[in-house]
């Protein structure tokens, strides 16, 4: 039986995100917390039957932090306490520092659900997430994907004709073979989503390794870099990407994800550099050199803390134009078409002539529509991220 | 000085490219620092004393001259004595908003060079030295601030914690870069004074870098005070004599400028004028001695021809860069000095 | 100084920022009168209220301000009286230039890097109906010799040609090219060297003295104060603790905050000081204290003090002081401080 990501959406996913939430609802009873028994519960159940194991877990170690940042007092903490120095017992046992380390995660993940809410238009993105998110997951359990083509002598029960516009039967109409076109939104943006994620996560590695390289270790490294990255930014990239995609067939989506990430990575990793380079002049960043920290500490402590709201926002900037590009060389037939996919629904939009035809509208529009849904979800989401991100919004004990 | 001196440096030179320009921010600078000594280094911007600061502190290397740590030049140390020698020389900066990264806990900023550097072992060690810290530098009680971030506390409890962090590998210099100046007066007082307890309980040399003469005269009474004025020492002494009875006549400028917060003194003090108003670009400095444009005791022929060096002059305990004092000519009022001055 | 000749008078004036945590009062309740030709200074240190009362003055608060009380009256030479709370938009953009002119601090940021000086004068003089350009560029000319600028030169310069100390003097002349009655300056001589300091402080004194303008400044530097005020307000979490003539305010301070900003300061004169600061931090003013707002960090403080605002009441005709406890404070003053 699997029970990690193919447990997803099934009994067996839930009752694993119901075992999980076990442990933290038990602490939670115990010390009478139960508003954040409730949402423990809800969010393992949610984490295991989305994800399998894997949600699961992560809720779990999530929740237990939450729970516990709630019923560890931090004024039993020696280190907190206005006794003098001579009356503090410094000691600390591993379960008394791991439970620290705990309720630290924990009022971060409470900071960040809170920094999440506050921002309206933040939430609001991050709401349109989920929904694409749902429905991508549990659609399948209410929805049968309608992938064989019905012809007139066979049409689909209750339907009429090919190309029929939107009925109670069928939401969101019927395309040119007469097959329900809500079923290919619910399972045609897994594929596009996927590789569009990919490529921006590729795409920022990129971007993020070679802009810190350049931006920390200056001279020829960072000379070399620059004339190289302004050297693909020459390049009208869409037309090469179009020719690349062309001349290399590729049957898996990974790969056209590595290639937009070979082509796209110049633009952020030039903001990136040019974040070190303010960032490096930073006189806690010089206070560090003084103390002779050593270059991982400056990398991953003084200057990446501080980027990271800068690189997740653009990430998303990224995702959103990988989309686009992906969208577009499906458009133009320049990569294997394989449904369901939205763009592809566009592509046969196209080359069937559905354009003329302003009763198959809605086989063209819901896809657009599933598109521009999604992009403006990310784009409002960068706001939460912003806040989520910004370590002056933090607050400690 | 019988004692070998802390830090030394013979000759220093330190010029900045701007585009295809050579700026010469400082020239044939020479100082000395004793162990646990209090020097204050005066002067207004672009007098060079933050690039003094930092090439004390091991942040920017010289163009030319030597530093010496402890009688051996900087630049000699390799390895592990490298490793003693930059946590020796610490360096706490004037912005306090700036000067502690916000993404960090004032005890994980803390916790840092101690982990790094193998200060302390073992997590009841840490936050026991932690705790050390923060009660040194008045923070107290320490509960209070350990799990805030930066921008929580105000700028004269983040300033403690700079003094902190750069005591947590046991320095023997530390370089204090307008330590106070962005901290409200009402708690600079404190700051400073605990600075001086600082150096008294943990036996290190402090340089503070200042612009306000005040504040250099009150930290450094009984200590040294060097006055810089583009690029170079023009005069170096016991703080009495250089504030007191001040030789040069840059200092003596300074010192009849600065108002003083006492109206009846204030406004009856017996202003220096001088014969212009305008600095000197770096990329112009004029010849000989630097002043010598806005000098009102200038000798041509002297003070425009040779550039001065730090020399013994009669009346004066202190050292001075002045040809006309340490050749012993005398200060008279230069004739021309009766026309109006004109700025611009 | 005569009642009649008073030029501004603020009363009962609050302004309040509107902040995620609630209202924050930056200005509480202050009332002072500005006499003709009269210079005073606001002191006091970073978040007193300083900055937000001449904002307020010259309605110039940014948009989450509210002023939920208060009068601003201004005479002008004329000798119409006009609240300026009340002033329409149109006449606002008049008086802020011809009656009030402001100078900012900051003289690198305060002039447009690619205008000319000339230019900046000449924009100036035309929106507030100066006439020809012939007449700005006289009467600019004739402001830059009072400053001791080399008139021809800098009128034609670009602002990166000119030092901060020069910046700085031209910005006081654009100040005065309409001809002001009160000028309010923001923090003159910060961020200036010591001999540019002088020089400014010189300026403005002569041309005071000339022109006959009444002059507001703020200031954390209380040396400056001393020497260009001649009245003197020392403002603490957004109230006036303590005003007078200067003398009075450095040699028989009535306020224990007065009295600490004093013995905090280092003096270039005295032999080694014993200097004293002032503990704790200033309050929030969101949730500001109970009572006298400086009772936390008062050395004179009294259980009295906790509970109830000490009013603003006189110790003389021109002295006024809000301390419950000023005999304590000025007894101690008299030891500290030899006049």
């Amino acid at each position: 039986m699997n029970l990690g990501f193919g447990a997803a959406a099934t009994l067996t996913g839930l009752l694993i995100g119901v075992l999980c939430s076990l442990p933290p609802l038990g602490l939670a009873l115990k010390h009478r917390l139960y508003r954040p028994a409730l949402l423990t519960l809800a969010a393992c159940a949610l984490g295991g039957f989305s994800a399998g194991l894997w949600g699961g877990a992560l809720m779990l170690v999530l929740m237990s932090g939450v729970v516990i940042s709630y019923a560890y007092v931090d004024r039993e903490d020696p280190f907190t306490s206005r006794a003098s120095i001579d009356e503090v017992d410094f000691s600390e046992s591993n379960w008394e520092f791991s439970l620290r380390k705990m309720a630290a995660l924990g009022r971060t993940v409470r900071a960040s659900a809170h920094a999440l809410v506050r921002n309206k238009a933040g939430f609001l993105g991050f709401l349109g997430l989920v929904f694409f998110f749902v429905m991508i997951v549990f659609g399948p359990l209410f929805i049968e994907y309608d992938g064989q083509p019905h012809y007139y002598d066979r049409l689909k029960p209750g339907a009429k004709t090919l190309f029929q516009g939107p009925s109670k039967e069928f939401p969101l109409g019927l395309d040119w073979q007469g097959r329900d076109v809500l079923s290919h939104i619910v399972y045609g943006g897994k594929n596009l989503i996927r590789t569009s994620v990919e490529a921006g996560l590729m795409t920022t590695v990129i971007a993020v390794v070679l802009g810190s390289m350049a931006g920390l270790l200056g001279g020829v490294v960072d000379q070399a870099l620059s004339a190289l990255s302004n050297f693909i930014l020459t390049i009208p990239t869409f037309p090469l990407l179009v020719v690349l995609a062309g001349i290399i067939t590729f049957d898996n989506h990974t790969y056209l994800a590595l290639l937009f990430a070979a082509l796209y990575w110049p633009t952020l990793m030039r903001a990136v550099r040019a974040q070190v380079f303010s960032l490096r002049e930073r006189d806690y960043v010089q206070a560090a050199v003084a103390l002779d920290l050593g270059l991982p500490h400056l990398i991953f402590r003084e200057v990446l803390p501080n980027m990271i709201s800068y690189i997740v926002v653009n990430m998303i900037f990224t995702i959103r134009g990988a989309m686009y590009a992906l969208v577009g060389l499906v458009f133009l037939g320049m990569v294997p078409v394989q449904e369901p996919d939205w763009a592809v629904m566009i592509y046969i939009g196209r080359t069937r002539q559905v354009i003329f035809n302003a009763r198959a509208a809605s086989m063209l529009l819901s896809p657009i529509i599933a598109i521009a849904l999604f992009q403006l979800s990310l784009v409002l989401f960068t706001r939460s991220l912003e806040e989520i991100f910004n370590p002056r919004l933090r607050r400690g004990l | 000085m019988s004692e070998q001196p802390l830090i030394e440096l013979r000759h220093v030179y330190r010029t900045f490219k701007q585009g295809r320009q050579l700026i010469p921010v400082l020239q044939d600078v020479n100082l000395t620092i004793a162990p646990n000594e209090i020097v204050c280094l005066v002067g207004e911007s672009g007098c060079g004393k933050t690039t003094t600061g930092k090439i004390i502190a091991g942040l920017l290397p010289q163009s030319e001259g030597e530093v010496l740590f402890q009688g051996r030049p900087l630049e000699s140390y390799r390895g592990k004595e490298r490793a003693a020698m930059r946590r020796a020389l610490q360096i706490v900066h004037q912005d306090p908003f700036a000067s502690l990264n916000p993404a960090h806990t004032i005890g994980q900023i803390l916790s840092f060079p101690l982990k790094h550097h193998k200060m302390v072992s073992g997590r009841a060690e840490l936050r026991r030295r932690i705790w050390e810290l923060l009660t040194l530098v008045d923070l107290t009680p320490p509960g209070d601030v350990v799990n805030k971030y930066p921008h929580q506390l105000s700028g004269g409890q983040r300033q403690r914690v700079s003094i902190a962090r750069a005591l947590t590998v046991q320095p023997k210099l530390i370089v204090a870069d307008e330590a106070v100046s962005m901290v409200d007066m009402s708690i600079r007082v404190s700051l400073l004074q605990m600075l001086h307890d600082l150096r008294d309980k943990l036996n290190v040399a402090i340089i503070f870098i200042t612009h306000d003469l005040a504040l250099a005269k009150y930290f450094a009474w009984g200590e040294r005070i060097a006055v810089m004025y583009l690029g170079r020492v023009v005069e170096i002494g016991p703080t009495e004599q250089v504030i007191g009875n001040s030789a040069h006549p840059y200092t003596r400028a300074l010192i009849s400028a600065v108002p003083e917060a006492d109206p009846i003194r204030t406004r009856s003090k017996q202003r220096m004028k001088l014969r212009s108003e305008d600095i000197p670009k770096l990329t112009e400095i004029p010849s000989g001695c630097a002043f010598h444009p806005r000098c009102p005791f200038f000798v041509p022929g002297v003070c425009d021809a040779r550039v001065p060096t730090l020399g013994a002059a009669e009346g004066y305990a202190q050292q001075v860069a002045c040809p006309p004092l340490t050749e012993g000519l005398g200060l008279r009022e230069y004739e021309a000095a009766a026309e109006a001055p004109v700025a611009g | 100084m005569a009642q009649n000749d008073v030029v501004m008078s603020v009363r009962d004036l609050s302004v309040n920022y509107l902040t995620e945590r609630g209202p924050l009062q930056a200005v509480n309740r202050i009332s002072f009168e500005l006499h003709q030709g009269e210079t005073l200074a606001l002191m006091g240190e970073s978040g007193c209220g300083k900055s937000t009362l001449v904002m307020a003055l010259m309605r110039l608060l940014p948009s989450n301000a509210r002023v939920p009380n208060g009068e601003i009256h201004y005479t002008t030479r004329d000798g119409r009286v006009i609240d300026v709370l009340k002033m329409s938009k149109g006449k606002l953009r008049a008086f802020r230039w011809s009656e009030c002119a402001m100078v900012f601090q900051g003289a690198l940021n305060a002039l447009n890097p690619v205008i000319r000086v000339r230019d900046m004068f000449y924009d100036t003089g035309r929106a507030h109906g100066m006439g020809s350009k012939d007449a700005v560029r006289e009467r600019a000319l004739e402001l830059f010799r009072l400053v001791r600028l080399d008139p021809e030169r800098v009128f034609n310069a670009y602002p990166h040609e000119l030092s901060g100390g020069m910046r700085q003097r031209v910005l006081i002349a654009l100040g005065l090219l309409l001809d002001p009655q009160v000028v309010i300056l923001d923090e003159p001589t910060t961020a200036v060297d010591i001999l540019t300091q002088r020089t400014i402080i010189d300026v403005l004194m002569a041309i005071r003295d000339k022109l006959g303008f009444s002059i507001i400044f703020i200031s954390h530097d209380l040396a400056v104060a001393a020497e260009m005020a001649d009245t003197v307000a020392t403002m603490y979490a957004g109230e006036i603790v303590e005003i007078g003539p200067v003398n009075e305010m450095f040699y028989r301070p009535h306020h224990g905050y007065t009295l600490g900003l004093l013995e905090a300061i280092p003096s270039l004169a005295a032999e080694a000081e014993e200097l004293v600061s002032i503990p704790g931090s200033p309050p929030d003013l969101i949730e500001p204290p109970p009572g006298c707002k400086f009772h936390e960090r008062c050395p004179f403080a009294v259980e009295r003090c906790s509970r109830e605002v000490p009013p603003l009441v006189d110790v003389d005709e021109t002295h006024r002081v809000a301390c419950f406890e000023a005999d304590r404070v000025i007894a101690k003053a008299r030891e500290t401080i030899q006049a």
